[in-house]
């Protein structure tokens, strides 16, 4: 019987395939499964003439061999009734039907981009709080209290001596206390200053510090690493610049500015005409932060360097207005969902 | 700060063009916002960042011009002529608080007419954007804007004593300033005081009882060096900001006092008035310091990567200011370099390494990238398994959503329920508004707003998330007062879905999304972020947190963690919405992910054929299907492969109070094909023990 069930099987799945219309179908089903002359409706009841111990099982492989049949025959009908094989023909400027995707935000999509490069060149990726020690913050990083660089730091304050973090660079505190050098990181993160909300600010927005101590780093090397960043970024025709300027936690320090990625040091509208925009931040990092962290400066040297990811954003994708990252209007996101993260 | 070009070139000789000049100054770190014309002239104006106060005057911006262009710096002349009269019969300086003012140097002048300035400094002044006012006003504001002096200028005949004293406030004492203000002083604010009363906040304000008036014929002027952090201090106290305060709290260059006062004496007598008593007054506590600091040739090529010779650093230094010394060869290796009393922010010897660097030019250093191996761990990520779950929301068919943590505290009180323990809400000192006194403790409330803001845009249904951070007070035990921990900071992943997953379509009208559709996402999600799947239980009677609907809550754990809670919003919870209808959602901590995506490790497919029986199993309606399954894999044991739920039904023919369901079951040896009567045996057993354990039966027998 078990060899019956088999070849029923077989020829049950030939005589499906070579169906082509619903009244083929129909005799299939009448063939194997009519209630009078069905092949499987036979042997079903021959299923009572079995020993009682064989019964059981037979019933089993009997009864799913028909939930096979049923299962076949519905689907081939189905198949029937699409419009492919219908008389009518497809249309296939008829909408498809697509899975429904979410989208990443926009700054996720940047900052793993950027992870990803430095990811590339032995970076590692560290954090630290947001609701900072005014020390990390401040001081550890040549900043002390009353120092007029803390003006270009309006801060939120969250109890004595607890700040929301004006920047990551506290990032650069926490990592040198707990790792010895040599050390290259970077910390992506969200940070916060009290300014008004309009175009060009947001209270909180996202940067990313990096970092490199070792015995010889050099401002050669912070040139270096930031120019091959840059063309990773934006392509090989960026020419990247440094100038030189101040942020009290690294000296030397640089502004550093890349070729307009819109007209490519052309000059237009989106690079004021010059051709440059000005980018980041940059330097070598400040013995005193060495002496905070209970580095030597006459052992190690490093660079530091931050950047705005909101800024990079803007930039990469023509965003003119800041807001729009924060207000998650489903039009705005939807204009990233083929902007897949590497 | 506004420069004119025409007043640089009458330090330095410029034939560059205004744009070119600006070009100069930007590769010197001084860069140009803008550049105008003004009449023939052209003004800058220049970004000086806070460590170069020594630029914040047209003699220092001209010197930094000087050294770039390899031309020579005209100090302006600065000799009054005396009269007959001493100074010091005059009137007497007195500094008691020496910490606070190190050189006070103060110029007597006499018979004093107080009218118009000549008209070159008046066009000077103009052309930076100041208002002419008067012979001494317009002299003291010309030396602030030439060379970086504040001065300040005291009507002589109005101080009692003829006596100047820079003193600490004494408590309670209160000055009305010459913007009309009253202030009152507390005991670290400088002062200058006469025998009497103070009389101006030093650095910062004069006082309106000797301000110079028309009627004004003797002057103290007084230039003066006063402690940067206590200008600073007082100023940002008082809420006064002043051209002479921006400088003081920078630092200003203790050595030019007196040629400062004796430059504007000069230029007062230029307005055809004023006698100049003999002797100045200079007052020093501290003589002005001359730092000499040493600077190694073979420690500047390591930190720059790049090495320059000793004569050459020599002279790219010298044109600033500073006094070199070349080493002597076999005795030293080093310059030592004295530096200029208007250079407060070189300090050591790194700040000497950047000046020759600014000097050499920022674009003549090589490009190098260091190769050595970091000791973090090279290519860890924390956020690694944060941005997995982020994936899959977005595959998942939800939108990522950002919200400031700056949150209003009332919707915080009513959803913080989500992580286990934690302390107080995290409160700001100064917030924005009132909307954003409060650190977020959950991430809905911002979800909530964000479904509000699409559905006034049009979009009523949508599905967000969000992952960030949300604090809480560190949980302390009663009493404890000491200065405050860091708060508990936690990544969360939190997401809510309101309708339809998708729009209608003509094949297919999406539903709306249920409990179970967020249940499987979720549980996607927690795979991908943990590495391991969640639990999901219904919390007892009276304990599902506020914001959530008791019929539709569950808790997620792991391993016993309660992780966070799915399920439906109360009503309630949602009322200051305006979001009719469900809201589904999900919050989890995710903050003990991995940062290392578990590895996959391949194992052989299985090669014996499975076996697969389909049971309908009629249960009582309270026992939950974990048991059911628990129970099935206990009775299948290692044979078992897997069991999926397929069909659920309540109704007739079901009797009321049992639910139909439908399992497959696959069952598998790894070793050999399994025998019908193997699996029939455990068949049996499974369904005896669904008998007696859970009141079941098969539907079909
Ligand atoms: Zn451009």
């Amino acid at each position: 019987m078990e060899q019956e069930l088999k070849d029923l099987r077989v020829e049950f799945s030939n005589a499906l395939a070579s169906a082509r219309d619903e009244a083929a179908l129909e005799a299939i089903r009448i063939r194997f499964l009519g209630q009078k002359s069905g092949c499987l409706t036979h042997l079903m009841r021959g299923l009572g003439r079995l020993p009682a111990d064989q019964r059981p099982r037979m019933g089993q492989t009997v009864n799913s061999l028909k939930k096979e049949m049923d299962a076949g025959l519905a689907a081939a009908l189905a198949a029937l009734a699409s419009p492919e094989r219908r008389g009518d023909g497809l249309d296939p400027t008829l909408p498809g039907c697509a899975p429904n995707l979410g989208q990443l935000h926009p700054i996720t999509l940047v900052r793993r981009e950027l992870e990803e490069i430095f990811i590339s060149l032995g970076y590692s990726i560290e954090e630290g709080p947001e609701v900072e020690t005014e020390f990390h913050n401040f001081e550890a990083l040549n900043i002390p209290p009353d120092h007029p660089a803390r003006d270009d730091h309006d801060s939120f304050y969250a109890g004595p001596g607890r700040v929301l973090r004006t920047h990551t660079s506290p990032v650069q505190i926490r990592t040198m206390q707990r790792c010895q050098p040599p050390l290259k990181f970077i910390a992506p993160g969200m940070v916060f200053r009290r300014d008004a909300i309009d175009p060009n600010h947001t209270p909180a927005f996202f940067q990313l510090e990096g970092m490199a101590v070792g015995e010889r780093v050099s401002l050669a090397d912070l040139k270096g690493t930031l120019t091959v960043f840059w063309r990773r970024l934006f392509g090989d025709r960026i020419q990247v610049r440094f100038r030189p300027s101040y942020f009290p936690f690294v000296e030397p320090g640089a502004e550093v500015d890349i070729s307009c990625i819109l007209c490519l040091g052309k000059g237009c509208r989106a690079c004021g005409g010059s051709g440059w925009i000005e980018i980041m931040g940059a330097g070598m990092v400040h013995p005193a932060v060495f002496r905070a962290v209970g580095y030597d400066p006459d052992r190690v040297s490093g660079f530091a360097f931050g950047m705005g990811i909101d800024r990079i954003a803007k930039l990469k994708y023509g965003i003119e207005d800041l807001r729009l990252f924060w207000e998650n209007d489903l039009r705005f996101l939807g204009q990233f969902r083929n902007e897949s993260p590497r | 700060m506004r420069f004119s070009l025409d007043w640089l070139r009458a330090y330095v000789d410029l034939p560059e063009t205004a744009d070119e000049v600006a070009e100069l100054l930007a590769q010197a770190g001084l860069p140009v916002d803008s550049v105008e014309r003004w009449g023939a002239d052209h003004t800058l104006d220049v970004d000086i960042l806070a460590n170069r106060p020594d630029c914040m005057c047209h003699l220092g911006l001209a010197r930094e011009l000087a050294a770039r262009t390899g031309r020579p710096l005209r100090i302006p002349p600065g000799s009054p002529a005396f009269g007959r009269e001493k100074a010091e019969d005059l009137a007497t300086v007195e500094i008691a608080d020496g910490d606070l003012c190190s050189r006070y140097t103060a110029l007597i002048i006499t018979d004093v007419t107080v009218g118009p300035s000549p008209s070159w400094i008046q066009d000077r002044l103009a052309s930076i954007g100041l208002r002419p006012i008067n012979n001494l006003v317009d002299a003291t504001n010309f030396v602030l804007h030439e060379m970086g002096q504040p001065l300040h200028a005291f009507d002589l005949d109005r101080l009692d004593g003829a006596r100047v004293v820079a003193r600490r406030a004494r408590a309670g004492e209160h000055l009305q300033t010459l913007d009309g203000e009253n202030h009152s002083l507390e005991e670290n604010d400088l002062v200058i005081a006469d025998a009497s009363r103070a009389l101006a906040i030093a650095g910062v304000l004069g006082g309106a009882e000797s301000e110079i008036t028309p009627s004004t014929t003797r002057i103290l002027l007084e230039s003066a060096h006063f402690d940067p952090v206590a200008v600073r201090r007082t100023s940002r106290r008082l809420g006064v900001h002043t051209d002479a305060s921006h400088r003081f709290e920078r630092g200003t260059d203790p050595g030019i006092t007196l040629v400062a006062a004796l430059r504007a004496a000069a230029l007062i007598q230029e307005s055809g008035s004023g006698t100049l008593a003999r002797g100045e007054i200079d007052v020093q506590c501290m003589p002005a310091e001359r730092r000499s600091l040493s600077l190694s040739p073979a420690r500047l090529g390591a930190l720059l990567g790049m090495d320059v010779s000793c004569d050459r650093m020599a002279a790219l230094l010298t044109p600033l200011g500073f006094q070199v010394s070349l080493p002597e060869p076999g005795r030293q290796e080093h310059l030592m370099v004295e530096v200029p009393t208007w250079r407060v922010d070189v300090r050591e010897e790194v700040d000497l390494i950047e000046e020759v660097a600014r000097m050499v030019g920022y674009d003549q250093i090589p490009a190098t990238v260091p190769a050595f191996h970091s000791t973090t761990s090279p290519g860890s990520r924390p956020s690694a398994a944060w941005d997995r779950a982020r994936s899959f929301m977005a595959a998942a068919g939800f939108a990522e959503a950002i919200h400031f943590p700056m949150v209003a505290r009332g919707p915080q009180e009513t959803f913080a329920a989500i992580v286990a323990g934690g302390g107080e809400l995290v409160t700001l000192d100064n917030p924005m508004n009132r909307q954003m006194d409060t650190l977020r403790a959950s991430l809905l409330p911002g979800l909530l707003d964000s479904l509000v803001h699409n559905r006034n845009r049009g979009r009523d249904h949508a599905q967000l998330f969000e992952t960030g951070r949300i604090f809480r007070e560190q949980a302390h035990d009663s009493g404890n007062t000491q200065a405050k921990d860091l708060p508990v900071e936690r990544t969360l992943l939190a997401a809510v879905s309101r309708g339809p997953g998708g729009l209608p379509h003509w094949r297919r009208h999406p539903r709306e999304l249920d409990f179970y559709d967020l249940k499987g996402i979720l549980e996607g999600m927690v795979d991908r972020a943990m590495g391991e799947p969640a639990t999901l239980t219904r919390p007892e009677t009276g304990h599902a947190p506020g914001f959530l609907d008791p019929l539709a809550a569950a808790q997620v754990t792991i391993h016993g963690d309660r992780l966070g809670w799915i399920g439906r919003l109360a009503p309630a919870a949602t009322a200051a919405w305006d979001l009719p209808g469900d809201i589904l959602a999900f919050e989890v901590d995710l903050t003990g992910a991995p940062t290392a995506r578990p590895r996959a490790r391949h194992t052989p497919v299985p090669r014996q054929p499975a076996a697969e029986r389909d049971l309908a199993i009629i249960l009582p309606a309270d026992v939950r299907y974990h048991r059911l399954e628990a129970l099935l894999r206990a009775a299948g044991g290692d044979l078992l492969e897997s069991v999926s739920l397929f069909d659920r039904y309540v109704g007739s023919p079901i009797p009321a109070g049992r639910v139909s369901l439908a399992v497959r079951l696959t069952f598998r040896a790894p070793d050999r094909t399994l025998t019908t009567p193997e699996v029939q045996n455990i068949v049996d057993t499974m369904v005896s023990s669904l008998r007696s354990e859970l009141g079941g039966e098969l539907r079909d027998t």
